[in-house]
Parts: structure tokens; C-alpha cells; sequence
């Protein structure tokens, strides 16, 4: 890896971060840039690959599909996820469900870094008070941009030095595991096509209000597997039992009297 | 980034006896709150900056005359904050509505504002985080992937499009939506109509996180009954009753632990790595000392 392109996949590992404003705030920002999936064409066109990107990100986001970061509390952290992970795992090509179980690496290890960021930015928050104690509303405005440095120290500069440092030694540590240590390749693509699961049950956790609700899920899984029927296809139809559900809890909720369904 | 800079209200200064907050001051604080509200975040007061940020407009609008009024403002909305950022605008815009009619004199305290804005923030928040990271992010991106399965940038650009341009135009009605309504926002939420309405998109949502389930999750056995010639397979049984029988259980495990047993994420990343593990353990013992019959009792 170049020095410019670990600069350019560092800037928007920045530009992703959760707390940075410049690119649509987290709309642009955590949701978008930040996503594997967006990650991996992003680190493919910087990197001169991106079918190989874009395969990463799918497989990558497949373990995150389901992450919903509650009150600010960051289970792992997507940043370092997407922009360490992906694209180490493409300057040492590593195979898809190698990238996972790397990715996910990182991922536990950024954790950290979003601790410090969020305890630490408490103290802009108290510069604020003094600030409203004035009537200062300049002063507590101009606090929302410096708390980017904290950001950028942690979202920019260090992920810049580990791409510099890591992606040297990145490739001939995975050939030396795929020639000394096959085992250790193997069982790693096994916990990456396993991991996914937790990112599905963290989905269900979050979307389903009862236990009988999984039934939908059930479905949507018996679509595929003996249906085989496409993705798009699944969505259309969960979009139209959605409408059947909403037109039964109405029928249920208001009576048949007043909903009126033809 | 225009309209950022320009926090300054435009135009001639309001008549002293009614203050009238414009559509220019209201949309410029949207997209303030839509580029800042995480920018200054700690966990001690979460979105407490960025709210003062978005409100810089409409307070200079209302109170920009007059210093002690600009100082209770300022002090009356530092105090924690935090709702689903895209989502609970709601509450941005019923204070809006209620700080207008608090310049225009009407008997609203600052514990009144603040405790609407709790009131609000925290159904939000949960109803924001189901919809939009729990059921919106992952069909958008199933589809993502779906399309971008052979490896063509297709897919991501779908979900950057897509994503943004459902977001921006929610985010916004919400914000004017609270503005207009005011105090009775709560009450039509409320009404039941929109809890159908989350129930039924999580059928939705449900329904695309079991197809990207099966499709994503890959849990295989290598293990294998051979008698003389027959070799009969255990994966290929399973596949002939119900395909990816395994990755289901791996999934439903999960969440029992999750929901009963109350596991945090790194408990469940935890019990993947150690079921694999242990799958995997008579194939590493095997290589490691050459024993083929033991590699063979390998689970995974």
C-alpha cells in the first residue's frame, strides 16, 4: 500500500467516524461511508480493485448487518471494522471469510479508541456551560467544530499509521500462515461464515417485539433455502405481508365496522 | 456547507410585539442538527452541544435583543440530550414551536421545555433505532448485497442513494411535523395507529433478516459415516431435509442467550469462537500429529 492511499482510506475512515459532521453527520457519515458494504467499493476503487473490495464488504457486512449502537453504547466498533479490516485483509488477499474473522479483530479493538473519544469530549461539554453561563452562543457553537480534533487524532491519524505499518508486514503474514500454520486458515474461514449468525440474532433481538414473531423470520429463511427464491424477491414479499399485518391489527384493534378494506 | 455558516437570521429584525420564527430559520437549524449531532458527543452529556448548535437560529431570531434571555436559553437547552439522531427531530421542532410561543409570552417554563423534550427523545429513540438500524439499514443493505453478490459496485451505490434520499426527506418532515403540531405530537403518536405501524415493518424486517440469514450464515459438517464403499455424508442429509439446518440453530441459539440469558455481543462472539472451536479441535489435534483418524471426528 502506498502512503497516499493509506492517507485516502484513513480520511475516510474519518469522514465515516460517528462523531464526525462534514459528510451529512451520521445520515452520510456512520450510516453510509461506514457501512462494509460502502467500505469495501470505497477501499476498492483507493486500492485499484474493486471486485475484490466489494466481495470483502459483502462478507464483512454480513456479521454487522444488525448493528444498532443504543445511547451511543458501540458493541464494536464499525470504523475500524471497515476501514482497518477491509482493506488489510485486501493488501495481505486474504480470502472473504479470513477478512471476517479479521475485521471482526478490529473491531473489538476500536472499542477503546470510541471510549476515550466519548468520555474524553465531556470536557467540551463543560467549556459549554461556562460558555452559556456568558450568553456566549459563539463559543459553544465554535466547540462543536474543535471537538472534530479528538476525532480526527483517533479516526484519521492512527488508523493512517497502522495502513502505513500494517499493510507491509500484512501479506507475508498471511502466506506465512498459509504455508506454517494451515489450521489456523481453515478454522478462521470456519468462524467467519459462523460469526454472521451473531450479527442475525443481534437483528432479531432488536426487531422482534414477542418471541411468536419469529415465525416471519422463519419464513423469510424457509424463502431461500427451499424457495430460492432471490433477496429482492424476499423483500417484496415481507413488503406486502407487512400491509396484511397492518390491515389484520386494524381489523383486530379498531373492529371490522370501522376499517374499511373493501 | 452555506448554510452552516450562515447562522446569522437575514432580513429586517421582527416588530417587538410578535416574534415569528421563518422557514428559513427552521430549516437552517434541520440542517444544522443533520451535519453536528454527534460532533461534540460524550457519554456525560451526549447531544447537548449540537442541540444548542441546531437552536442558534431560532434563539437569535426570538431572543437576539436581549442578553439575559440568550443566556437562560443557552442554559436551559445544555442539559442532556440524546435520541435517535435522523428520527427524533420531532422533539427539535415541538421545542422550536414551544420557544416561540415562549417569546410571544405564553407561561412556558424552562422545566416545561425540557421535560417535553425528555418526553419526546426517549420514545423516539427507541422507535427510531427499530426503524431505521433495525429494519430500514439491514433491507436496504440485504438488497445491497444481493445485487453486488458477483462482485459489481452496484450494490453499494444502490444503498448510498437509497439510504440518503429516504433519510433527508424523513428527517425533515419529522422536524417541520413537530413544529406544526407542537405539544400534541406525542398525543397522535400515541394513538395506537402508529404502533401498528412499527409492529407491521417489523414483519418487514423479519421477513429480510430471515432471507439474509440464510443466505449470509455458513455453518457445514465435514463429518462422514463410510462403510467400505458407501460414504454417506451428513451435511448432504441435511441439505436433502432442510437446507442450512445448522446455521438456523447457530442463529436461534444466539438468540435465546441473548434475549433469556441476557448475553452482551461479546458473550455471543464469544460462544461462536468457542462452539467452532471445539468443532474444529479434532482436525487441529489430527494435523498437528498427523492422526488422519481423528482429523476425520472433526465436526466443522
Amino acid at each position: 500500500m502506498e502512503w497516499w492511499q493509506a492517507a485516502l482510506i484513513a480520511l475516510f475512515c474519518y469522514l465515516g467516524a460517528l462523531t464526525t459532521p462534514w459528510v451529512l453527520g451520521t445520515t452520510g457519515g456512520w450510516y453510509v461511508i461506514t457501512r462494509p458494504l460502502v467500505a469495501g467499493l470505497i477501499c476498492g476503487i483507493i486500492l485499484g480493485d474493486v471486485k475484490t473490495g466489494v466481495l470483502i464488504g459483502i462478507a464483512v457486512q454480513a456479521v454487522f448487518i444488525g448493528l444498532i449502537t443504543p445511547g451511543g453504547a458501540v458493541p464494536a466498533d464499525l470504523s475500524f471494522v471497515s476501514y482497518l479490516g477491509i482493506p488489510l485483509a485486501m493488501v495481505a488477499k486474504a480470502p472473504p471469510d479470513v477478512a471476517v474473522s479479521l475485521s471482526v479483530g478490529f473491531g473489538v479493538i476500536g472499542v477503546a479508541a470510541w471510549q476515550i473519544l466519548s468520555v474524553g469530549n465531556a470536557g467540551w461539554a463543560h467549556l459549554d456551560d461556562r460558555y452559556a453561563a456568558e450568553g456566549n452562543l459563539n463559543g459553544i457553537i465554535r466547540s462543536n467544530y474543535l471537538a472534530q480534533i479528538g476525532t480526527f487524532v483517533l479516526r484519521g491519524i492512527l488508523p493512517f499509521f497502522v495502513l502505513l505499518l500494517g499493510s507491509s508486514s500484512a501479506q507475508s503474514f498471511i502466506t506465512f500462515l498459509n504455508d506454517q500454520i494451515p489450521w489456523l486458515v481453515q478454522y478462521l474461514a470456519i468462524l467467519g461464515g459462523a460469526l454472521p449468525a451473531v450479527g442475525i440474532a443481534i437483528l432479531l433481538l432488536q426487531i422482534a417485539p414477542s418471541a411468536s414473531m419469529l415465525v416471519w423470520f422463519l419464513a423469510g429463511w424457509v424463502l431461500i433455502v427451499y424457495g430460492h427464491v432471490p433477496l429482492v424477491g424476499v423483500a417484496v414479499v415481507g413488503g406486502l405481508l407487512a400491509v396484511l399485518h397492518y390491515m389484520y391489527l386494524s381489523r383486530i384493534e379498531i373492529g371490522p365496522g370501522e376499517a374499511q378494506y373493501g | 456547507m452555506a448554510e452552516l455558516a450562515a447562522t446569522q437570521p437575514t432580513g429586517a429584525a421582527p416588530p417587538a410585539d410578535e416574534k415569528k420564527l421563518t422557514k428559513g430559520d427552521l430549516r437552517r437549524a434541520w440542517w444544522i442538527w443533520t451535519f453536528f449531532n454527534l460532533s461534540a458527543f460524550s457519554m456525560e452529556r451526549m447531544q447537548a452541544p449540537a442541540f444548542v448548535y441546531m437552536m442558534s437560529p431560532i434563539i437569535r431570531r426570538l431572543y437576539g435583543h436581549d442578553p439575559s434571555e440568550i443566556k437562560q436559553a443557552l442554559q436551559r437547552h445544555m442539559v442532556f440530550f440524546n435520541t435517535e439522531p435522523q428520527t427524533g427531530v420531532i422533539a427539535h421542532g415541538v421545542t422550536a414551536a414551544l420557544e416561540e410561543q415562549r417569546a410571544n409570552g405564553a407561561a412556558i417554563n424552562d422545566e416545561m421545555i425540557n421535560s417535553v423534550k425528555a418526553g419526546i427523545m426517549g420514545p423516539m429513540a427507541g422507535i427510531g433505532d427499530s426503524m431505521i438500524p433495525g429494519t430500514l439499514i439491514p433491507i436496504l443493505l440485504a438488497i445491497g448485497m444481493s445485487i453486488s453478490a458477483d462482485g459489481n459496485p452496484f450494490g453499494p451505490i444502490f444503498y448510498i442513494v437509497s439510504y440518503i434520499a429516504i433519510i433527508l426527506s424523513l428527517s425533515y418532515y419529522l422536524f417541520m411535523f413537530g413544529y406544526r403540531y407542537g405539544m400534541n405530537t406525542m398525543r397522535e403518536l400515541a394513538a395506537g395507529g402508529f404502533r401498528r405501524v412499527t409492529t407491521s415493518f417489523a414483519v418487514l424486517g423479519l421477513i429480510v433478516a430471515g432471507g439474509v440469514g440464510a443466505t449470509v450464515v455458513s455453518v457445514k459438517t465435514p463429518l462422514a459415516y463410510t462403510s467400505g464403499e458407501l460414504t454417506i455424508s451428513l451435511q448432504e442429509t441435511i441439505d436433502k431435509i432442510f437446507p442450512q439446518l445448522l446455521a438456523l440453530g447457530l442463529v436461534l441459539l444466539l438468540w435465546f442467550g441473548m434475549r433469556r440469558r441476557g448475553w452482551p455481543i461479546n458473550r455471543a462472539l464469544g460462544v461462536v469462537l468457542v462452539i467452532t472451536l471445539i468443532g474444529f479441535l479434532p482436525n487441529l489435534l489430527g494435523q498437528i500429529f498427523g492422526l488422519d483418524w481423528l482429523k476425520s471426528l472433526s465436526i466443522f
